[in-house]
Parts: C-alpha cells; structure tokens; sequence
C-alpha cells in the first residue's frame, strides 16, 4: 500500500496494458486456428478466415502453419479429443491445457484470456450510463436544490402531455421505436435549453432525487436482479449493463449531489449566475469540472461493482449465456465440480487481479489528488 | 396533509408505504415480464405434463384457474390505448391468447372484428375431435398477421370449416385512432397483489401446491439468523480492530492485519466462498457441507459461511469505524481531556470511542440491503435452506408466486433494518434531538 507513487503507477499500468492486449487480442493469443498459414502456395490468416484444418482437428497436406498463437485453444472449441474436466498441464491433441479444462472440455486459459474482453465492457458500458443517470440527476438537485427550479405551466404541461403522447406512439407501434427516440430527445433538450425561468410552477427536485436514492437504498439489489435476470432469456452485454446500471445509478447520484453542493452555493457559481450564464452551461462546463476526481474515483470503484455484480449473477446462473466465457461462467463450473480446484482458482484470481486493478486505481487517483490539492 | 406527510418521508408510516410501493412495483413488473403464463403452467402441473386430457377440455380448465385466481383483470388502475380496441382485452383467458391478441392488436387488425372472429371459434372447438382442434387452438394462439394466415391456410387444408370473417381478418386494417383513458378502478391486478401482500393471501407455490407463506416463513429464521450473527460479528470487529489501528499505529501488525483485510474485501464473496467449500470442506473435512435438509443441520454447518461473510466484510467497516475514532481523536474535546491528564486508554474508550459508533450504526444500517444480498450467495452455496436458496430454487423452477412474496419480503426486512439503524443511531445522539424537527 505505502509504496512510492511512481512504481504503482507503473505496476497499475502495465496490469492495466495486459487487460487490454488480452481483451483486444483474444484471437491473436489463443485459438485454434494458426495466426498465419500457407494454402497451396498462398499467405493467409487463420484468425481472419476460415483455416482448412479445423474440421479435421489437424494440419491438410497443402498447408503450413506459419506462426501459431500462444495458446493453441479457442475458449469456444469442444474438441472431441480433450477430456473434460482434466487437470492442468495435461496436454491433449494440439497443445497443452496449461490450466485444465472445464465441465464441457473447453480450455480454461482461453476461456479466462477472452473472458476479459466481457468484464471490460460490461464495466465500462454500465459505469457509463450509470454515471451519466447519475450525473444529470445528481447535478440538478444540486444545483437547483429545492426552489431554485421554477418551470411556467405552459413549458412542463405541453412537455408532459407530448412525452406521454410519444411514449403512446411507441407502445402502439404507430411510429417505429428509434424515431420516437429521436422525437424523445429532441423534447428533452427543447426542454432543458429553454429551462431558465425563474418565475412558474416550483418543481423540488432536490427532495424527489433524494427520495428516489432512498428508495433504490432499501432495496436488497440482488434478490431483484436475479428475479429480473430470470425474467430475460438471452442476455447480451448489453442488456445486462443496463440492468447492473439501472440498479447501480444511485451512488453516483448520491455522490455527485453530496459533492456538488457546496460549489453550488460557491461565490464563483453564484458570480457566474449573476452574470446570467445559461445554467446548463454552469453545470456543464464548471460544476462538473470541479467535482471531476470524485467522480473518477467512484467510477472506478463502480467498474469493479459492476464487474463484480456480473460475475456474481452468472455464478449463480443466471446471467450470460452458456456460450459466453464470462468468468463467471468459468466460476459457475466449479459450483457443480468442486473438486476441479482449478475452476475455482485460476478465473477466481484474474476475477481478483481486475477487481485490484480497479480500486487499486481508484486510491491512486485520491492519491494524486491529495498530494496536488493544498 | 397526509400526503405532505408521506413525501416529506417524517413519518415511519409514510417511509414504509413509499418502500413498499416502490417494490411492489418492481416485484409486479418483473412477474409480469417473464415470459410465462401462469394459468397454463399452474394446470400443466396439476393434470401433468403429457396426459391424454383433450385440447379444449385444457383449455376450459386453464380458463377455470385463470378465474379463479382473478387473472382477467386488468394490470393497473387505468390504461390509455387507441380507440379501436375492445375495452375488456384484460378479460381473454387463456392468458396465452390474451396476448395473442394484444399482438394482433398491434398489428392493426380492428379489435371488434378479432373478438367476434374468436367467438366463433371457440363456439366451434367444442364440437370437432381432437385432431382438427388443434388447429382452432392455433389459430387462437397465433400472434401476428403473417402466422395467422398461415395458420388458416393449414386449418383449410386439414379440413375445418373456418367462421366467414376469418379472410377479411387477415386484410382488415384499423387505421390510426385517437387514445382513449379507461379508468378500471380498484378491481386490478396491481391493487390486488398489494392488497393479498398486506392481508397475508400469498398464494399457494407453482411447483408444489404448498402454501407459500409457509415456505417463507420456514426459510425467514435461517436468513434472519445469519444476517443477525453477521452483523453482531462485525460490528464487534469494527470496534476492537478499528480501536487497535487507532492505537497503535506503527506497528508492523497493523500494517499487515490492514493489508489483509483489504485484500479480502476486495475478493468477490462468492469466490472466497467456493475457495472455502473447495479445500476446507470435502478433501480436507475441516468444516461439514451442509446436504441442504432442515432437519441435519446444526451448529456447526453455520461456522464456515459465517466466517467467509466475515471475512468479506469485516476490513471495510473496521477501516470506517478507524476513520471516524480518527477524526474524533483530533477534535478539541479529546485535547482538552488530554490535558486535564485523564488516561489514555479511558480518554479513547469512554470519550471518542460513544462518539465514533453512533456513525458506524447507521453506515451497518446502509449496508443492511447489501448485507442480505451477500446472504443469498452464502445459502445457495452452503446449501442453507434460507430465503436466498428459496428464490434461487424457485427461480430456476419459475415459481413466481414465491419469488414475488419473496423479493416483497426481504424488501421489508431490509428496509426495517436501514430505518431501525436510522433510529437507533438517532436515540444514541443526543445531539440530534436538538436538529429533530
């Protein structure tokens, strides 16, 4: 924890380039196919098309593999000769299981190497909608609080009654869905550029946004979410970050509110208020600004939250698919065949590395900003 | 005044129904979300799976059920939809064929010529033998224009007199009309799953026939009891570990035992729990794996997963309750103590140490909700017949009237806990009497 600042960065980041080479390069480190091969004379990539050898789990007389990948199993291949099950370091057919395989003989290194690219985005893709819900709340019932938000009847009536007659056209499948989007933000943002009255109906969003958060406080999150989970049959990336930042909006509003309220009230905002700046503005370009450390700090935090919530769901089996190599789904194996320790180990600890990497960031990023803050 | 009240959220009552309604809510549209009918499951359970009942005598039992346990009704106080569709949809049973015809609907067919269409039908299923019912049963079952007609033209050629409206169904077009608000009253189903919430009718289990409040109540003590040790546990580490930091600083325990306890919260709690189960249970025989029946369990069984609970959360709340004796430590209060020469250890434990749990009350109360979720990890694992294997059995058995009681009540419990830490941490304060409006 206490070790000098410039040898984490360095250890932060190079953790953080083997997640991304990983995830990017899944194909490139293992698969079944070689990287480059010879057909008849010709150059050609394996990872790119169809390599002639795979339905014959071995090498065609025309053809050379020029460069293998590292690993030589993809984390989909049901190879008929690979075991299930089998320990590490057993090696079978092309290669080597360097870490065994799991309940239906697919490698489990590979599986972990593609499993990063899921982790990574259901991270990011959840902390982001999740940080943006959170942000546009939060920072309106900060900067609002609870009667500085006056709208005249003829502003929020007719945005009512047309929002309502939008979400009517969709449900009715009168006008296609992505149109009716499209018509739907166009309202929002009529709305929110034309939003700077200071006469009309007091609207306290301070008191609905904190009543919101209490709510979704109380609820025992993963009890719904696995209902909810059941409820969907195929889940993609997605629609299960949604899901995750649907339940997972809360804490950035709860922080961006806390920590936006005192700038709000600052002599600079009022200042800049007095100088009639558009308020959207004043949110966008200075409120935001000032809380940006907090917010990059918690959205760290959140990253492993998500990831974490994810692994969990398809643990218990209700998450990813089967077809997908999630490590939870690795991890899941292992609720049935306890007795295959590799299952739980391997994909537990890189679970542990991502999970690391993320706070671990998140501290150094507190760090850096108490050093340089006075 | 009421309604002030409950907004302002001053009131127990007015927070409880908020909560209450909140989950409800998210309860009811999960339910309705999954893609199940539960008249026909329910009947498919009670007559079993491949018997050699007839297709309109299933029918006309499914519609039975659906009756009785009031699924014709609609989903919520009131619905806004076009013109042109017939006011009682809510009212179709079979379940199936309801929403068949909302897809219809969709599809712009006009809705009075699909119900008189479906009379029809239905008057003729009785009369015809079996093989040529089932095409009827198609038909009614079929939920867009393209499959409709489909599937009169495989009825035609299987030789059953279609009703006359049956072509103009399949080009008849509705047209744009204007929305229309029907206003349904209390008689919905919204109302009533509340309603049957409150007043205990919980409804009996999917899968089982059995009672589900007595599922539920046979499954609470568990939960309640590994919630409970769990947070006694914790709690009562938070203050010795957090005091301990606090005290001795420097020493290269501390640093180590802090280390640690990072590391193991940072570790996802169901791994730490399959590490456990996979080299402390059965190759190693160090602790006993439940075998999930009530009645073998005993004491022992409880040790493991109240340890990995521990385990998992016992670094962040220590690490909170530090940061709190700290910044009492720094208060003047605490130097001025020092300086009228009282001892350490009684400056530490009878000064900050009251100061410094009143927050950590209430942080325990905020971790409560997540507290629970980490519980049904622990039971599904551990095999502890609780609330959390209940919903994850009942789930995987798609055992909705369970799993909705289920949600509703651990959505109470878990609420009584946030607003009883609340509370209590309030009572603890004598400071926030003066701030209490």
């Amino acid at each position: 924890m206490d070790r000098p600042i410039g040898m984490k960065k360095k250890l932060l980041t190079g953790i953080g380039i083997l997640f991304l080479f990983l995830a990017m390069g899944a194909e490139f480190i293992a698969n079944d196919d070689p990287i480059l091969y010879t057909y008849k004379g010709e150059w050609k990539c394996g990872t790119c098309a169809e390599w002639p050898g795979r339905q014959q789990h071995q090498t065609p007389k025309e053809s050379e593999a020029i460069i293998q990948p590292l690993f030589r199993f993809d984390a989909q291949t049901l190879s008929q000769e690979s075991k299930y099950l089998s320990t590490p370091l057993s090696s079978e057919g092309s290669g080597t299981h360097w870490l065994g395989t799991d309940s239906q003989s697919r490698d489990v290194l590979a599986g972990i190497i593609y499993g990063t690219r899921y982790a990574l985005l259901i991270g990011i893709i959840s902390v982001f909608f999740a940080m943006l819900t959170g942000i546009i709340l939060g920072g309106l019932a900060a900067y609002y609080s609870d009667n500085r938000l006056r709208i005249p009847y003829f502003v929020w009536a007719p945005f009512l009654i047309l929002s309502m007659a939008i979400i009517y056209l969709i449900y009715y499948a009168v006008v296609p869905a992505i149109w009716g989007a499209i018509l739907m933000a166009l309202l929002f943002g009529l709305f929110f550029f034309s939003a700077k009255s200071t006469s009309g109906t007091r609207i306290p969003i301070n008191q609905f946004v904190t009543k919101t958060i209490e709510l979704f406080d109380s609820l025992p999150a993963l009890f719904v979410l696995l209902a909810w989970s059941a409820t969907v049959q195929t889940w993609n990336i997605w629609t299960l970050s949604l899901l995750i930042a649907f339940f997972r909006w809360p804490t950035f509003a709860r922080l961006v509110r806390s920590e936006m309220t005192p700038w709000a009230h600052s002599p600079w905002i009022m200042s800049l208020r007095g100088l009639k700046m558009s308020d959207f503005w004043i949110i966008r370009t200075q409120l935001v600004n000032l809380i940006i450390i907090p917010i990059s700090v918690h959205a760290a935090f959140a990253v492993a939250g998500s990831v974490s919530i994810e692994a969990t769901l398809t643990f218990l089996g209700f998450g990813l698919g089967v077809e997908t190599q999630s490590w939870g789904r690795l991890l899941s194996d292992a609720r049935q065949y306890f007795q295959a320790w590799w299952l739980v180990v391997f994909p537990g600890l890189f679970l542990f590395l991502f999970l690391w990497w993320t706070n671990a960031i998140a501290q150094y990023i507190q760090a850096q900003a108490k050093k340089t803050s006075p | 005044m009421i309604y002030k009240k409950i907004i302002k959220g001053g009131s127990i009552l007015g927070s409880l129904l908020l909560s209450l309604i909140f989950i409800l809510s998210i309860a009811f549209f999960i339910k309705n979300a999954s893609h199940q009918f539960p008249d026909e499951h329910r009947v498919s359970y009670e007559t079993g799976f491949a018997n050699q009942m007839s297709l309109a005598d299933k029918r006309t039992q499914v519609i039975k059920y659906g009756k009785s346990q009031k699924l014709n009704r609609p989903q919520f106080y009131f619905s806004i939809r076009p013109s042109h569709y017939p006011k009682m949809t809510h009212k179709i049973l079979p379940l199936r064929e309801q929403k068949a015809v909302r897809k219809l609907l969709l599809d712009n067919i006009p809705g009075k010529l699909i119900l008189s269409w479906r009379e029809k039908v239905i008057h003729q299923l009785d009369s015809l033998p079996q093989n040529k019912a089932a095409f009827l049963i198609n038909l009614l079952q079929s939920s867009s224009r393209k499959e409709l007609s489909q599937n009169l033209r495989l009825a035609s050629k299987g030789g059953v007199n279609l009703p006359r409206e049956s072509e103009t169904l399949v080009t008849a077009k509705a047209g744009f009309t204007f929305p229309t608000l029907h206003w349904h009253g209390s008689q919905n189903q919204w109302h009533l799953a509340g309603k049957n919430f409150l007043f205990g009718n919980w409804g009996v289990s999917r899968i089982d026939g059995q009672a589900v409040s007595s599922k539920i109540f046979s499954a609470l003590p568990y939960t309640l009891f590994i919630n409970g040790a769990a947070i006694i546990l914790l709690f009562l580490t938070a203050i010795l570990l957090g005091s301990w930091w606090v005290r001795s600083k420097n020493r290269p325990g501390v640093q180590i035992s802090r280390q640690i306890a990072y590391f193991l919260y940072v570790m996802p709690l169901f791994w730490l729990s399959a590490l456990a189960i996979a080299f402390l249970t059965q190759p190693t025989g160090i602790f006993p794996l439940s075998s999930g029946m009530e009645s073998k369990l005993d004491y022992s069984h409880y040790l493991l997963p109240l340890l990995c609970i521990w385990l998992s959360s016992f670094g962040y709340l220590s690490r909170m309750f530090e940061d709190k004796l700290r910044s009492e430590w720094s208060k003047p209060y605490i130097q001025l103590a020092q300086h009228r020469g009282i001892p350490q250890r009684k400056l530490l434990f009878s000064y900050a140490l009251p100061n410094a749990i009143i927050p950590i009350i209430t942080l325990l109360g905020a971790a409560f909700p997540a507290l629970v979720s980490g519980s049904l990890i622990i039971e599904v694992l551990f095999n502890i017949p609780g609330m959390g294997r209940l919903i994850w059995w009942s789930l995987q058995e798609q055992d909705w009237p369970v799993v909705f009681n289920v949600i509703l009540i651990i959505g109470f419990f878990a609420w009584l806990g946030r607003w009883g830490a609340d509370q209590w941490s309030r009572y603890l304060d004598p400071r926030m009497k003066w701030t209490d409006p």
